[in-house]
């Protein structure tokens, strides 16, 4: 995925990685959700969503980074990001 | 934060973790034979349900001890790791830190090419003054605890950040009997229930990095390292078949432990509960989730 993805690109591979996560392919997510609105988005779950992400662009977390993510748009906040430093 | 300063301001100790105190300190103890006296003297002032300490003597190894030796020495354990927890200076650590130091560093991290561990233990065993002893001695660890470097708020930052550890061969400490994150479980103890998460086995798998069950024992005399390795992750298994192996060597350290030597069995009040809840055939369900994406 390149450096100028856009916000619903990204949000669409957040969704993709967790429903594989949570086993819910009919999962329904948007930039405001938060995982006490999704059944099984628990702490393991949200480390393997995390190493998907990772995995599916090429790039690696801190754990600073990832401390007090307030909700599924500050994660795309947060890739967006790290996307652009990559290039 | 607290600072040190009303604990020791003399004795120099770096990372030195601040005491577990709920209120006040009321004592503060700067020697080891000081705080074992003082639990000595307060041992039968320790309340364990009758019946969990029936049960327990019933399955002790321990069998040439007497009951009322065998109580008296689970009591003045539990006293000992109290005084330890809640009123230990940073001298007294660096007194235990003088007698174990080595050979903690000899189990978690042996060699430099090989990458340091996931040290698991139980709440017990004078776990929060290992827990301390782990910090101090790898202050570029992660040690997960309620109280501890992290928070139990966020618990994906937790097991995030000791994943980054692991994957940096930096060792990681905790202990999966805690009281927090999601129940994926539950694996017997001498027949009590113990709700588990999959977190440690998680990190195991997903690092593939050692595991060493560790403990901090009282010799009678001085305290010293108890450490086993524990199974590690094998090319191609899967989680489930991991996390199987991973558990049935936790519950076997647990029941080697809760029939070992009473003067190593501080009974914490989350055992107490869960044994006294099988003794009236419950399960206790103590476990509280973390916050993730909030």
């Amino acid at each position: 995925m390149k450096s100028g993805a856009t916000r619903p690109e990204l949000l669409s591979t957040i969704r993709d990685i967790l429903a594989d996560v949570v086993d819910n392919e009919s999962l329904q997510l948007t930039e405001a959700s938060t995982a006490e609105q999704v059944p099984d988005w628990d702490s393991i779950n949200q480390v393997k969503l995390l190493i998907g992400l990772e995995n599916e662009l090429n790039f690696r977390f801190s754990s600073q980074e990832v401390e007090g993510l307030k909700n599924v748009g500050a994660l795309i906040d947060l890739v967006q990001r790290k996307l652009a430093v990559r290039t | 934060m607290h600072s040190e300063t009303n604990y020791s301001s003399k004795v120099e100790f770096p990372g030195m973790e601040a005491p577990d105190r709920e209120g006040p300190p009321r004592k503060c103890f700067k020697r080891l034979a000081d705080a074992l006296e003082d639990a000595r003297q307060g041992a039968d002032k320790i309340e364990i349900e009758w019946r969990v300490l029936d049960f327990l003597y019933g399955r002790t190894r321990w069998k040439s001890v007497t009951r009322a030796d065998w109580e008296q020495q689970v009591r003045i354990a539990t006293a000992f790791d109290e005084n330890l927890r809640r009123f230990g200076s940073a001298r007294l650590l660096k007194e235990i830190a003088d007698q174990v130091g080595v050979s903690l560093k000899a189990a978690v991290a042996p060699e430099r090419t090989l990458a340091p561990a996931l040290v698991i233990t139980y709440h017990g065993s004078f776990s929060v003054t290992l827990r301390r002893l782990f910090r101090n001695l790898f202050p570029d660890g992660v040690a997960i605890a309620a109280n501890g470097v992290y928070a139990a708020g966020d618990g994906a930052f937790a097991l995030f950040a000791a994943r980054e550890a692991l994957l940096a061969e930096k060792p990681a400490f905790m202990a999966p009997d805690g009281r927090y994150g999601r129940e994926a479980g539950t694996v017997s103890v001498l027949g009590a229930q113990l709700p588990l998460t999959d977190g440690a086995p998680f990190l195991a798998h997903a690092t593939g990095c050692k595991v060493e069950w560790l403990a901090l024992s009282w010799t009678g005399r001085g305290f010293a390292i108890e450490a086993l390795a524990g199974p590690q992750r094998v090319a191609g298994e899967a989680f489930r078949d991991y996390r199987e192996r991973f558990y049935h060597f936790y519950a076997a350290r647990l029941e080697e432990a809760f029939t070992g030597n009473p003067a190593n069995l501080p009974l914490t009040a989350n055992w107490r509960l869960m044994f006294d809840a099988m003794l009236a055939g419950k399960v206790y369900r103590f476990r509280r989730p973390t916050r993730q994406i909030a």
